[in-house]
């Protein structure tokens, strides 16, 4: 996999999001809450033991080995929240963007002639406001 | 209410009407709409009609907050409409009408919520049910050998050798629209629609369909030998989609799966011969199902859109009547006995019994019985027996308003009370039934059996990963691996395909060297025999030459 790294997650934090990952897989697997609880303590138990690890090749090759163990036991139908993404109710309203009312072709718009006389209205003024706070735009005018 | 009436009275006179309304007359052709109103069309619609208006009823208050609700309402009526099509059509080409708007108006359905995961899972249901269209338009095009569409008519007066062509298209066709196990991914995937369309789509009008299809068409079908290959298929499903719905966390993915193994059960029925026994355990499926899905379609609202079972649990302090109701339905899924449909299962399952079928139908037929008692207390025991998990607390809302209520509570009387009553009209004939007592007594061995099982079992099962390799549960729970029918599966082959010829055919070497080079080659060469043609001296002149060093050369 060659991708372009964004951004350098440290290793601290990267022990932390595999905790946390972990944690759910085993909400994933194990349903009945005190069973859950043990083995989320037990897991608790691994990490604490090498919290104090100073040799860091050493501590690298623990979280290599985690993240393995972690990808080899995931869940088949890992539960995801409602509205957050892969959810079932992610973006399930939405709403389409103002702009969109300028592209309606003219047959459209004259079905609603005060609001669009309005909107013209409005649309100015926005840039009159725009121009008042920002300056005018630049605009690159062609020399060739 | 008069749909029902007047199915009664037909059933009782035993008759049907057949009306033929012209459109127009024109060189000597007609175009007829014709209408076969007889006591299966006037039942079904009667049921369609009951359990829709319930559902609309539902609806109102379900989809209140929404923000496209009249779309949605109005949706739903053309929905209706084009089942109402579909049923009363003795002809191929209305009934085309009505399957292809079927179609159509599901695809709309599940995209209603308009997010990447419903278009991609509407998009499956549409190019599935396509399929199905697509062998009826086969089968039309067949028919046309006959010289008539309505193939009540051809029933009767044709020899059956002939029609082995359009009974195999239309097999096909109610395979893709009952989901069957080729096309079997398309139904859970159409959960992503709002929890009343799937209650009117899985109870009473788009799955059953196909079944209807192939009661209407019975009288061909009987007779060929692909219906045992039917029964292999039907068998499987039932199989597959019982060890899905073990495997399966998603709530409504679960009572998807279960209408799966339902739809395959009322298949093996057909291929067993017994049409009025399919026909009355689709009605009474139809009624549970739509209150499983409405009760389900309560949990999930008051459960904040959280479908997960794992996250619910101990409903039955929170939501008493609307669990009260899930657990019903769930009881006459099983076949409790005096539930509605215990009348209709129960009788199928002695029949069944006393078939004389080989070992291998027998044991998966009881096999997925078990299987369909094991994922049903599965769901009882995760909803409403499981000890609390935290998330229920943090998101219940407590809604549960009267109008949800009186629209459940109509057709649960119904499907509490009048099993028996249903079957004293449709089954006028008794058939005897003997068996031995243990035969007698299976279906009960098998429900306790399942009970002792599951609580054996649920650790194991669910729990403990490193018991069973990873791989059989992946296979398990993700359908035997036949989602390979998603949406990635027409853009990996089928447009990246399409991508490939247009590169290549289109706008590639082959157009250079093949289609715009052929012309300009010809081109060339009309002008170059133009140029013969044009009677020109220096052409025989040349031609003279040629001659004279021909001669010249071989002339030793």
């Amino acid at each position: 996999m060659s991708y372009i790294p964004y951004e350098i997650i440290t290793h601290k934090r990267q022990v932390c999001s595999l905790y946390k990952k972990a944690c759910r897989t085993v909400e994933d697997w194990y349903h009945y809450r005190p069973l859950m609880r043990i083995n989320i303590v037990r897991l608790r138990k691994r990490f604490d033991d090498n919290k104090n690890i100073i040799d860091v090749p050493a501590a690298q090759e623990l979280l290599k080995k985690g993240q393995h163990e972690l990808w080899s036991n995931q869940h088949y139908y890992p539960h995801q929240f409602p509205s957050s993404p892969g959810g079932t109710a992610f973006d399930r309203d939405c709403f389409p963007p103002d702009w969109v009312l300028d592209s309606w072709h003219p047959l459209e718009k004259a079905q609603y002639p005060k609001y669009f006389a309005k909107r013209e209205e409005r649309k100015k003024e926005y840039i009159a406001l725009w121009e008042k706070r920002w300056g005018k735009p630049f605009i690159p005018h062609d020399e060739h | 209410m008069i749909f029902f009436i007047l199915g009664l009275l037909l059933i009782y006179f035993d008759k049907f009407y057949f009306i033929e309304y012209m459109f127009f007359f024109f060189n000597s052709c007609m175009v007829l709409y014709v209408i076969l109103l007889d006591w299966m069309s006037l039942m079904f619609i009667s049921f369609v009609f009951l359990i829709s208006s319930m559902i609309l009823l539902y609806s109102m208050e379900y989809m209140n907050y929404d923000y496209n609700k009249s779309r949605f309402l109005l949706l739903m009526n053309f929905f209706i409409m084009f089942m109402v099509f579909l049923i009363i059509s003795p002809n191929l080409i209305s009934i085309l009408l009505g399957w292809d708007g079927l179609g159509m108006v599901s695809f709309c359905l599940v995209i209603f919520y308009q997010n990447k995961k419903s278009y991609s899972s509407g998009l499956v249901t549409v190019i599935l049910n396509r399929l199905g269209d697509l062998f009826i338009i086969m089968s039309m095009i067949w028919m046309l050998n006959f010289g008539s569409w309505n193939f009540i008519l051809i029933n009767y007066y044709m020899n059956l050798n002939y029609l082995f062509f359009i009974s195999l298209m239309i097999m096909i066709a109610s395979l893709t629209k009952s989901a069957q196990i080729p096309f079997s991914s398309w139904l859970p995937l159409a959960m992503a629609a709002p929890t009343p369309v799937s209650s009117l789509v899985h109870s009473s009008t788009l799955v059953t369909a196909g079944i209807y299809l192939m009661i209407r068409f019975n009288e061909i079908f009987l007779t060929f030998s692909f219906l045992n290959y039917l029964m292999v298929i039907s068998c499987l499903t039932m199989l597959m989609s019982g060890l899905n719905a073990i495997f399966e966390f998603d709530l409504k993915k679960i009572i998807a799966f279960s209408t799966l193994s339902q739809m395959s059960f009322m298949f093996m029925i057909l291929c067993l011969g017994k049409i009025d026994m399919c026909f009355f355990y689709l009605l009474m499926h139809a009624l549970f199902k739509s209150m499983m899905f409405l009760s389900s379609g309560i949990l999930i609202l008051n459960m904040n859109n959280n479908q997960d079972i794992r996250k619910m649990g101990g409903l039955i302090d929170y939501l008493p009547f609307c669990g009260l109701i899930f657990m019903f339905t769930l009881m006459s899924l099983c076949g409790f006995p005096f539930f509605c449909s215990f009348y209709s299962k129960d009788l199928i399952f002695e029949y069944f019994l006393m078939m004389n079928l080989n070992f291998f139908f027998f044991f998966f037929f009881l096999f997925s019985f078990l299987l369909t008692f094991f994922y049903s207390i599965r769901v009882i025991y995760y909803l409403l027996m499981m000890n609390f998990s935290m998330f229920n607390y943090l998101m219940i809302i407590k809604f549960e308003s009267k109008i949800l209520i009186i629209s459940m509570m109509f057709i649960s009387f119904i499907m509490l009370f009048f099993g028996s009553f249903f079957m004293w009209l449709m089954f006028y004939k008794f058939d005897l039934i003997l068996l031995e007592f243990k035969f007698k007594i299976l279906s009960v061995l098998i429900l306790f059996f399942s009970i002792w099982f599951f609580f054996e079992l649920n650790n194991f099962l669910f729990s403990m990963s490193y018991m069973i390799s990873l791989f059989n549960i992946f296979f398990f729970g993700l359908m035997w691996n036949l989602l390979f029918f998603k949406v990635n599966f027409f853009l990996n082959n089928f447009l990246s395909f399409g991508f490939f010829t247009l590169k290549v055919f289109e706008i590639g070497w082959i157009e250079y060297n093949f289609n715009s080079g052929l012309i300009f080659f010809l081109k060339k060469m009309i002008g170059f025999s133009q140029n013969i043609f044009l009677n020109s001296y220096k052409v025989y002149i040349l031609l003279f030459f040629l001659w004279f060093l021909i001669i010249l050369l071989f002339n030793y």
